[in-house]
């Protein structure tokens, strides 16, 4: 039971105000349901995970490439401002 | 979505596709560099990818919540219906239920900074999105209050200047502040709201807006420019919101404001 109480705060799945009415009720529920409850947010936690790096990575990979290119210059500023914008994206899609 | 100008002088968002007058000239456009192009491309393209994902991953969710017989759980379920990403983005902010003023206090301190440099056709798909954002008149007067200044018309005005683009020109603050409200709702990720997108997108045959849309875009750049250098919006922002979420719109938009530097 503490273990889904868990994940039912972290997930990504509810709302705030989800979460608190799903945790005060929780001892209502039935083990089937509760059961179901947790595979249902695995599930969604998978996928969002999943999601999320496949974003970062194709933005990672444009911002390397643009890095990559870049000519003496403009090195300092190209890898400061890819650096900003990776470190930008991570802290918006922190779990 | 809309198709997008292939011109990397394109005035608008990517995605928002703001049509051009042809008598816009040349000084009212915004220049992306190559590389600020480049990232807008792949945010928006896979932007749009994550969140069709998480919209899907959500309604399979929804469907299974729905059978269980706990009603805070069929609840939680009916509600997952077309939330995406942006229903995890603003969980992260505090004080969902007043950022709506906050935004608009934000927004509209963004306005009044570019009142007047935006180009006049610029104005007006925005207007709309504003106005459709906006709730009520209250929401209005308490939000000119705190601005000092009228950075948003009645109902009654907002109505009458949807159908004549002069006002856009002639009403500089009005525009402004309807601008600023749109960046502010914007910052919040209300922008990318689903009412927004089946409502008045749809009817208007406006383009949908994404969050992803942000850093896409030019309105995106320039406010998070007017964000950045007023000292106001960032107190509101930085007190009202929750600095992870601040942070990471701020790294990326100095991020890309750097990318465009030469």
């Amino acid at each position: 039971m503490q273990h889904l109480k868990q994940k039912i705060k972290e997930t990504t799945l509810f709302s705030d105000e989800d979460k608190i009415a799903i945790l005060a009720a929780m001892d209502s529920y039935e083990v089937s349901d509760r059961n179901a409850l947790e595979k249902i947010i695995d599930e969604f936690d998978q996928t969002y995970r999943q999601s999320v790096a496949e974003y970062k990575k194709a933005v990672g990979t444009t911002l390397d490439t643009i890095f990559a290119k870049a000519k003496p210059a403009g090195t300092q500023r190209l890898q400061s401002a890819t650096s900003q914008i990776k470190s930008g994206v991570d802290m918006l899609l922190a779990p | 979505m809309a198709e997008k100008s292939n011109d990397p002088h394109f005035v608008g968002s990517a995605d928002a596709s703001i049509s051009k007058s042809p008598e816009t000239s040349q000084k009212e456009k915004f220049t992306l560099t190559s590389e600020q192009k480049q990232v807008a491309d792949v945010m928006k393209e896979s932007g749009e990818k994550f969140e069709k994902n998480v919209i899907d991953a959500r309604e399979k969710a929804a469907g299974k919540l729905k059978e269980l017989r706990g009603k805070e759980l069929v609840d939680a379920g009916a509600r997952q219906m077309g939330h995406g990403v942006l229903e995890t983005v603003k969980a992260q902010l505090i004080g969902v239920p007043v950022f709506g003023l906050l935004g608009g206090i934000a927004g509209g301190l963004f306005g009044k900074e570019i009142d007047g440099s935006m180009p006049s056709g610029f104005m007006e798909p925005l207007k709309v999105i504003g106005g459709e954002f906006v709730g009520s008149d209250s929401d209005f007067s308490r939000i000119n209050e705190v601005l000092g200044y009228e950075a948003f018309p009645t109902s009654s005005a907002r109505s009458s200047s949807r159908g004549d683009s002069s006002v856009t020109t002639a009403g500089g603050a009005v525009g402004g502040g309807i601008f600023g409200m749109n960046v502010g709702a914007f910052l919040g990720f209300e922008m990318a709201g689903i009412d927004y997108n089946k409502k008045v997108a749809e009817k208007e045959h406006l383009p949908k807006v994404g969050w992803y849309d942000w850093i896409a875009s030019n309105i995106g750049v320039i406010a998070m420019r007017s964000v950045i250098k007023n000292g106001a919006a960032r107190f509101i922002l930085t007190e009202a919101m929750n600095p992870i979420t601040v942070g990471g719109i701020f790294n990326i938009a100095k991020g890309y404001l750097q990318l465009g530097k030469q």
